[in-house]
């Protein structure tokens, strides 16, 4: 199955970005796998996810990576064979 | 003292379309619009409010609101990206006045639509970011890095409300006034998280723009037509200036949007 890897980062633990997207991803029959999370530890720190995704069809995988870009997720090249070991970038 | 920036309307008018309150077959009524920016002029000067004043430039109508111009904290300036090729020209006119009386400007990278103070807006703990309409939320993750603080990016679902500022209003007691239809689900609770005592204005006077308004400590400049608000809001002690707004609302705008504050906060801290 062909699937996708995003970015999410900012203060999405606050805004709710994150499980947003995630339910996203569910609501339109997706499936996720977050690769690697790093929450920020102060206030003003911000967060980062790096989460593979899965669509039924690539017709709704682009259409689901479609709607995530619009809520701030960044399309991650990263080659199945990596994915696991992938990192996001760090949080600043 | 707060330090206000606004700009005569000298060249305002309903010249093109880009909300759903925009039409160029209702244009806006020219001694009416100058008698209704005089009396926000009088009204905030009566106030706690320094005044300054932008110039006015031709077919640049919209530069009357100001609170588009960008966003300021302490001595930097961050200005608009703005999403509308008719409102992309005001940008430069803003940055050259900020940078003249002394502000830092910080440009954010071209390819970010930001909106300014009509889509940030201080408030409790954290700064307050609406997207989708105007502003992207990626520009929200500059703005953060650039400011160091909270960033709540909430979604706004409802095109008549295509800024938060149209939408949402803290107040100077932490609390806010608000039309939660604005706003998806998420960004409800975001808010509802993040505010406590939140003031919900019904969509008929959400309608009227009564939440763009301008918030000097206890006083509220507000847009007429909100008479159970201004009532809710005078209970806690705040005194309200209901104003007519009618030829401003038919460009989308009121109070607020024509208003920027000079700096909207000293520091993210504050």
């Amino acid at each position: 199955m062909r699937s996708e890897t995003i970015d999410l980062r900012g203060h999405i633990i606050d805004s709710l970005t994150l499980p947003k997207v995630l339910d996203s991803i569910l609501t339109e029959g997706g499936n996720f796998k977050i690769i690697d999370i790093k929450i920020g530890q102060k206030r003003a720190d911000q967060s980062c996810a790096r989460i593979e995704i899965s669509g039924p069809t690539p017709e709704k995988l682009d259409a689901m990576v479609l709607r995530l870009r619009e809520l701030g997720a960044e399309v991650t090249k990263v080659p199945d064979s990596q994915a696991s070991s992938a990192q996001p970038n760090p949080a600043s | 003292m707060r330090n206000l920036l606004l700009c005569p309307p000298d060249h305002y008018g309903i010249e093109y379309e880009i909300n759903p309150w925009m039409s160029r077959a209702r244009g806006a009524d020219t001694p009416l619009v100058q008698a209704q920016w005089k009396g926000l002029h009088d009204t905030l000067s009566k106030l706690d409010a320094q005044i300054d004043l932008v110039p006015p430039q031709p077919r640049l109508p919209d530069m009357v609101f100001t609170a588009n111009a960008g966003l300021t904290v302490g001595r930097r300036f961050i200005p608009s990206n703005f999403r509308h090729q008719e409102r992309a020209g005001e940008a430069p006119y803003f940055a050259r006045w900020m940078q003249e009386h002394g502000y830092e400007i910080v440009w954010l990278p071209q390819t970010l639509y930001f909106e300014g103070e009509g889509d940030a807006l201080f408030g409790a703990d954290a700064l307050f970011c609406g997207y989708k309409f105007r502003t992207d939320i990626n520009s929200h993750r500059a703005v953060a890095d650039i400011l160091g603080c909270l960033v709540i990016s909430v979604e706004l679902v409802d095109p008549r409300f295509y800024h938060i500022d149209t939408c949402f209003c803290p107040l100077s007691d932490g609390s806010a006034m608000w039309f939660p239809g604005a706003f998806d689900e998420y960004g409800q609770r975001a808010i509802r998280d993040h505010v406590s005592n939140l003031i919900d204005v019904s969509p008929e006077e959400a309608a009227c723009f009564s939440c763009n308004a301008v918030v000097l400590e206890r006083d509220i400049v507000l847009p007429e037509g909100a008479p159970k608000l201004v009532a809710t809001l005078t209970g806690r002690g705040f005194t309200c200036h209901p104003l007519p707004m009618t030829e401003f609302l038919k460009a989308g705008g009121a109070c607020k949007c024509l208003t920027m504050f000079l700096p909207q906060r000293e520091s993210c801290a504050a």
